[in-house]
């Protein structure tokens, strides 16, 4: 697949569901930023705070669609090699 | 409601050791440990210059730290801080580029350019700061002291910088240790430090190949700073504000320039 890739299935695995959860870390200190930017005073040129998170979503779009993307694509990824294995 | 600077602190550290964890398992540790000790050496040297230079200051941390309302002198000590940079945001910036640089590899695939891979890394990793850099200046964790374009507080030229640091840092990491190959402009200079060709690096030690990547890192710093330069001065053809506050650190080049 690539140079970060194992050859044998069992250690491929162990290194999908390494990145899998890379992913989903990812994902969660989106989440954790997004209740920060809630929580905390406006942004500057903000009045409000949900306008924080309506812009935290704006910005923020490419960086969890495309952890979402590669989440889809390590799974496939995953999914095959679980069929591998007998 | 302030959120003091230990939140960020203990998000960043919680967060750093669960990506070494899976990026141990990913890469393996020597090529983790090598991506970790050229994420302080990259990132502690860049944020050190710009905090030198004025361009920004960590408040929070500057001896204004508090919990609780409680001002903590010398929170930490030095051993929590890189110079002048909390080690917090050295170890932010590798558990944010490591899972960044890996996606990118494996969504744009082994036959796209290491510049175009590195660049969509940088890429995602500014989105992410769009959102981490606002909430940060309204806590003053770091506040920005130098002229420039400023969106929702934060200047234009950090979001480059951001890009630029992943930029040369992911292209150096793929080129030099998950490819094992070299760079033809460093080529001469490498024979003569290293004492063999460097432009196939496959029958090398881990140990070694880390050395050399640290030296390219090191031979990419000039070029880092020229291109973060050169475009963040274009950027100050558009500045709408001059610094909005006075460094804390005594030497503020930036302060020249602005901050009236």
């Amino acid at each position: 697949m690539n140079h970060t890739a194992q050859t044998d299935p069992a250690g491929l695995e162990t290194t999908l569901r390494a990145k899998l959860r890379m992913a989903y870390f990812l994902l969660l200190l989106f989440v954790i930023h997004i209740v920060e930017a809630y929580i905390t005073f406006p942004f500057v040129d903000h009045t409000t705070t949900a306008q924080n998170v309506i812009y935290g979503f704006i910005v923020a779009a490419p960086f969890y669609t495309i952890s979402i993307v590669f989440i889809v694509l390590t799974r496939r990824d995953l999914a095959a090699v679980r069929k591998e294995v007998p | 409601m302030k959120l003091d600077s230990w939140v960020l602190d203990v998000v960043l550290y919680v967060f750093f050791l669960l990506m070494l964890r899976e990026g141990r398992l990913v890469l393996g540790k020597e090529r983790t440990s090598i991506f970790l000790w050229g994420s302080i050496l990259w990132t502690a040297i860049i944020e050190n210059a710009m905090v030198i230079l004025g361009g920004y200051d960590y408040f929070a941390y500057s001896g204004y730290y508090t919990i609780g309302g409680r001002t903590i002198a010398g929170y930490g000590g030095w051993f929590s801080w890189a110079l002048f940079v909390p080690l917090a945001i050295c170890l932010g910036w590798f558990l944010l580029s490591l899972p960044a640089l890996l996606i990118s590899i494996r969504i744009l695939g082994d036959r796209t350019n290491i510049w175009v891979k590195a660049a969509f890394a940088g890429l995602m990793l500014v989105s992410f700061d769009m959102l981490l850099d606002p909430i940060s200046v309204v806590n003053e964790w770091w506040r920005w002291t130098s002229p420039g374009f400023y969106l929702r507080g934060v200047t234009l030229g950090n979001y480059i910088g951001w890009f630029f640091l992943l930029f040369f840092f992911g292209a150096v990491f793929e080129r030099t240790v998950l490819q094992k190959g070299g760079f033809a402009w460093l080529s001469g200079i490498e024979g003569r430090i290293f004492r063999e060709d460097t432009m196939d690096l496959s029958g090398m030690e881990t140990a070694r190949i880390g050395k050399v990547f640290y030296f390219r890192l090191m031979a990419f710093l000039p070029i880092f700073f020229v291109c973060c330069m050169g475009v963040a001065t274009v950027t100050l053809a558009f500045a709408n504000n001059w610094g909005p506050f006075h460094s804390v650190f005594p030497n503020n080049t930036f302060g020249i320039v602005g901050n009236p």
